[in-house]
């Protein structure tokens, strides 16, 4: 039963993959910040869209994206893009990312992923990954990995789809 | 077939929720590759070839989640090699991972799950792609259990609600057993305070050989732990207890106690974080894999090669710090110093041979200039003995002392044709001072990034050891990013090349890789 079970899934992988169609994946979650704050995405998403930055103390691309994230949100205040940042690091290192961030004078909301879960339910493989959210919760755009040049990219993508997501069009 | 009916269940609840509400999403991944593997228990080199697809999709609708993932794996075998524990596992079609969650006021989560208690003392469940095994390498077999992912099956319950936090579980695991056990936090703004209660039974005991040693060990831990925030100070306190549920066997037979401790605060412009940890077990204790300080991973490669670990029936006493301070125009400078021993009746490390002392220093400085230009210079210091001996025990030989020191160089620039270049170089001198033995690794890397879609890494790895041998290993790999249909998201890589094998580490985590030889492929299809 489950060599069949396994089988099909196999098959439906290459069914979907050459040509998913579905509706829109969405992101839900509730997470703690810095200081034990919950945050609910939804309640972030009805503010404006959200680009979201999985990223870790130990992942030396995340730190140089982070940055590059920063100046990118400025450019779309207007349709009140907000960023957030989720560690996913383990406890192992948990206790490090505050001094980090503070070190950093970030201002955006941290919120805390312990060794990843949430992540890896949206996907996200290994930190860098990046999504931009919608205001329903939708998943817009996602990114795995960073390398010099992508946030030039991500600037056109964002700017893309928050127009398409507006205009209500199909991105 | 209790499986079978699970899923069919689930599609069931799943279905009436409509075909317009249901949404799909998932990641494939088609795994290929080729070459020379050395079998770490045998030592023989074999031509080895796999293929395998992992299939991680999810159907959601409404609150509803479910996931399932499937692994069809083909690899080749090494012929000498007796059969190990999970060879059945990776020869077949089958469900590696299946789940349902409802996602309402609380989080139920029925299924495989993975969770973390407080500061993962007391339960930390985890797993992690970057840590599996290329089944090419080593078959999976040479791999420590389970070290890339001890998740739970059974039954998880979260919830995250105004100041409290609470969580429940209960099922089974591949490393530790049955497991059942509950986590409350209450957060305020001054801090939080939180306790746990994990009970594992049946835990494997397959290293003992003690005469009359039981097979399996029955345990339970309690944790307690508070956070404290006065401005923009921080100080924390965990504090385990872990005892044999057979109470009249819990001084004599597994268990102990586990205490770790932090304060971090913002000091003339410098951020300080020291933390300190006191692992007392009779045992090795199972959850903490991941545990704080010292056993963490070190910015160079090299040296990350060698991390320091704690290992089975060892305990050991730690204190780490941590500074860093950020200035204007993108330097950062961050230098760390860690120490730990046996414990031994000590409550603060004893860097003597005979107490396993391990120090560690480590400072890098970075320098961003721009997005596209950037140094980076780090200088890293460990020295680690292995000389403590139970009391009455004699030692069987000398022990060993060992002492690396790394630098490592990293520089990201424009450049011509290839739109950016990282360039990176580390060397590593490591002497090992009881046998009087010397060795020296480099470690050079370019990375090309001419387009947004792709990028071409290439490595150079050289090792020299005083009395044996020089090596040099080399190999390259290109990652290319493409969408085809547009709602597919597909990454490419291709690796070919030698590679020296060793640990790696990921998020804490850390496993040995054999050393590979050949040509791997990797598709990632995300849908």
């Amino acid at each position: 039963m489950l060599r069949r079970a396994s089988l099909l899934l196999t098959l439906l992988a290459l069914l979907l993959t050459a040509g998913s169609a579905g509706a829109a994946e969405t992101a839900a979650f509730r997470l703690r910040d810095l200081n034990g704050k919950t945050v609910d995405l939804a309640a972030l998403c009805a503010q404006g869209p959200v680009l979201i930055s999985f990223w870790a103390t130990f992942c030396e691309p995340c730190k140089r994206e982070i940055p590059q994230l920063v100046e990118l949100v400025k450019d779309f205040q207007e349709q009140k893009l907000q960023l957030v940042l989720i560690t996913v690091d383990s406890p192992r290192s948990q206790k490090q990312v505050k001094p980090y961030v503070t070190s950093k004078g970030w201002k955006m909301p941290v919120l805390m992923d312990p060794n990843g879960q949430t992540m890896k339910k949206l996907k996200g493989g290994n930190p860098p990954y990046t999504l931009l959210v919608g205001t329903k919760g939708e998943i817009l755009y996602s990114h795995s990995g960073y390398k010099p040049g992508d946030e030039q990219v991500l600037k056109q993508e964002v700017d893309r789809l928050l127009k398409a997501a507006q205009t209500g069009a199909k991105p | 077939m209790r499986r079978a009916l699970g899923l069919t269940l689930a599609v069931g609840l799943l279905a009436p929720l409509g075909a317009a509400e249901l949404n799909v999403s998932g990641l494939n991944t088609l795994r290929y590759g080729t070459g020379m593997a050395l079998d770490e228990i045998t030592l023989q080199e074999t031509d080895r070839r796999f293929l395998e697809e992992t299939l991680d999709l999810d159907l959601s609708g409404g609150a509803f989640r479910l996931n399932l993932a499937s692994l069809a794996a083909w690899p080749t075998e090494f012929p000498d090699s007796p059969p190990r524990t999970g060879d059945a596992e990776i020869r077949q079609l089958a469900l590696i991972r299946r789940s349902l969650e409802w996602n309402g006021p609380v989080n139920v989560q029925l299924g495989d799950f993975w969770t973390t208690f407080g500061n993962g003392l007391a339960l930390s469940l985890y797993r992690d792609e970057a840590l599996v095994n290329p089944r090419l390498i080593g078959n999976a077999r040479a791999e420590l259990p389970a070290s890339w992912d001890n998740g739970g099956d059974g039954v998880l319950v979260e919830a995250l609600r105004g100041d409290w936090t609470l969580k429940g579980i209960w099922g089974n695991t591949d490393y530790v057993g049955k497991l059942a056990g509950g986590n409350v936090e209450w957060t305020r703004g001054w801090g939080s305070l939180g306790g746990s209660l994990v009970r594992a039974t049946d835990i494997p005991q397959n290293d003992d050989i003690r005469i009359g040693a039981a097979p399996t060990l029955d345990l339970v831990s309690r944790e307690a732990y508070a956070t404290l925030r006065v401005g923009p100070a921080e100080f924390s306190l965990n504090h385990v207890d872990q005892h044999q549920l057979d109470m009249e066997a819990r001084n004599a037979g597994a268990g102990g106690l586990a205490t770790y401790a932090t304060a971090s605060a913002p000091l003339q412009g410098w951020t300080v974080l020291t933390e300190y940890k006191y692992y007392r077990f009779a045992r090795q204790t199972l959850y903490l894999n991941s545990a704080p300080t010292v056993q963490r991973e070190i910015p160079t490669r090299l040296i990350a090669r060698s991390t320091h670990r704690v290992f089975a029936n060892e305990d050991e006493t730690g204190l780490q710090v941590d500074v860093s301070r950020s200035w204007e125009g993108g330097h950062t400078l961050r230098a760390s110093a860690a120490w730990a021993s046996h414990i031994d009746g000590n409550l603060l490390p004893v860097l003597e041979e005979a107490q396993n002392g391990y120090q560690e220093y480590t400072a890098g400085w970075l320098m961003e200039f721009s997005p596209e230009r950037h140094l980076e210079l780090g200088v890293a210091y460990t020295e680690e003995t292995n000389g403590w001996l139970p009391d009455g025990q004699e030692p069987l030989s000398s022990s060993a002392w060992y002492r690396r020191t790394g630098l490592s160089v990293v520089l990201l620039i424009p450049a011509p044709l290839v739109r950016s270049l990282e360039i990176a170089a580390e060397l590593l001198s490591k002497e090992e001072l009881t046998l009087d033995e010397r060795s020296t690794g480099l470690l050079l890397w370019t990375e090309l990034f001419p387009s947004p879609a792709w990028s071409l890494n290439l490595t150079a790895d050289y090792d020299e050891h005083s009395t044996s041998r020089q090596d040099w290993m080399g190999s390259g790999e290109l990652r290319t990013d493409f969408h085809f249909p547009a709602s597919v998201n597909h990454t490419l890589t291709v690796f070919a090349g030698r590679l020296r094998g060793g640990q790696v580490c990921s998020n804490g985590n850390c496993r040995i890789v054999a050393p590979f030889d050949g040509v791997k492929l990797t598709l990632a299809s995300k849908f």
